[in-house]
């Protein structure tokens, strides 16, 4: 995470003081090349396809509850922010990340604006940290919901955290619930502002 | 015609992912570095756009409301659904 935020902090203070010459295409095609690798890993993950099998039932209930409560609330945001900023699409673009930030920061900043990848990319990343403080203290009470926290990165950077507070049906759930957010978040995202 | 490509590529990366399960990816850690470079070009857009450079300060407020909304919405959906869960196998 350190190292992302890096990242994004010497690309601004890059272009705020110096010109690169940056060809257009260039985003896209690393882009799309994100995308393709980002299969690949969940393609060749060691029997993934089994793994979901066996909790299907739920994984399926638990990503389709987490997907559209983001997008209700998401939406919902827009009432909370003034009304001439952004439009309840565009809130509910920003939110439908899940977690993803780098994904959703850089499709949103390609497909409708820079400012509003920048909002969705800090959301996001808002969010992953906010599931690493409250899965711990959540999962107490609720583990479902306290893995819906992580939305997408509930398959990769959070795993081990839900791992440690939870049952192994559980994690494998949260396991499912990242595998199938993450599929969606490029489809939302181009529904949204496609 | 970009947003296609982008579904088609990550297709393609699953279908050859489940097919061929090549590990290169892993060990030069290419999804890091491509990341890396798609924030950095992300940040260098967003700070040589003067205008946009000075709504910064502001986008933080935004992006938590977005962050707590999107997380609250997820949470109580799966919350009440795990409620329903818990009665039905207590009954």
């Amino acid at each position: 995470m350190i190292l992302m935020l890096s990242a994004v902090t010497c690309g601004i203070l890059l272009g705020r003081f110096f010109t690169l010459p940056v060809p257009d295409f260039i985003l896209t095609v690393l882009l799309m090349a994100l995308v393709f690798f980002v299969g690949l890993e969940i393609g060749s993950e060691e029997g993934i396809f089994k793994k979901i099998k066996k909790e299907l039932a739920l994984i399926l209930i638990q990503s389709a509850l987490v997907i559209s409560g983001t997008l209700v609330f998401g939406w919902l945001a827009c009432l909370l922010i003034p009304s001439s900023l952004f439009s309840g699409k565009e809130t509910m673009g920003a939110a439908a990340g899940m977690g993803w930030y780098s994904l959703s920061g850089v499709m949103i900043s390609e497909m409708h604006s820079p400012l509003l990848g920048t909002v969705s990319f800090t959301a996001n990343l808002i969010r992953e940290t906010l599931a690493i403080l409250l899965i711990p203290v959540l999962s107490r009470f609720s583990p479902l919901a306290s893995v819906s926290i992580g939305g997408a990165a509930a398959m990769d950077v959070l795993l081990g955290l839900i791992s440690k507070h939870n049952r192994l049906s559980v994690t494998l759930i949260a396991f499912g619930q990242g595998v199938i957010c993450s599929l969606m978040v490029p489809v939302i995202l181009t529904i949204i502002f496609g | 015609m970009v947003f296609a490509g982008i579904l088609i590529a990550f297709i393609a990366g699953l279908w050859i992912g489940y097919k061929r399960r090549p590990a290169f990816f892993k060990k030069y850690k290419v999804v890091l570095w491509i990341t890396l470079m798609l924030l950095f070009l992300m940040g260098y857009e967003t700070g040589s756009n003067a205008e946009l450079f000075e709504a910064l300060p502001r986008i933080g407020w935004w992006a938590l409301v977005i962050a707590v909304c999107g997380a609250l919405g997820g949470f109580c959906f799966v919350f009440l659904f795990e409620r329903v869960l818990k009665k039905r196998k207590s009954l």
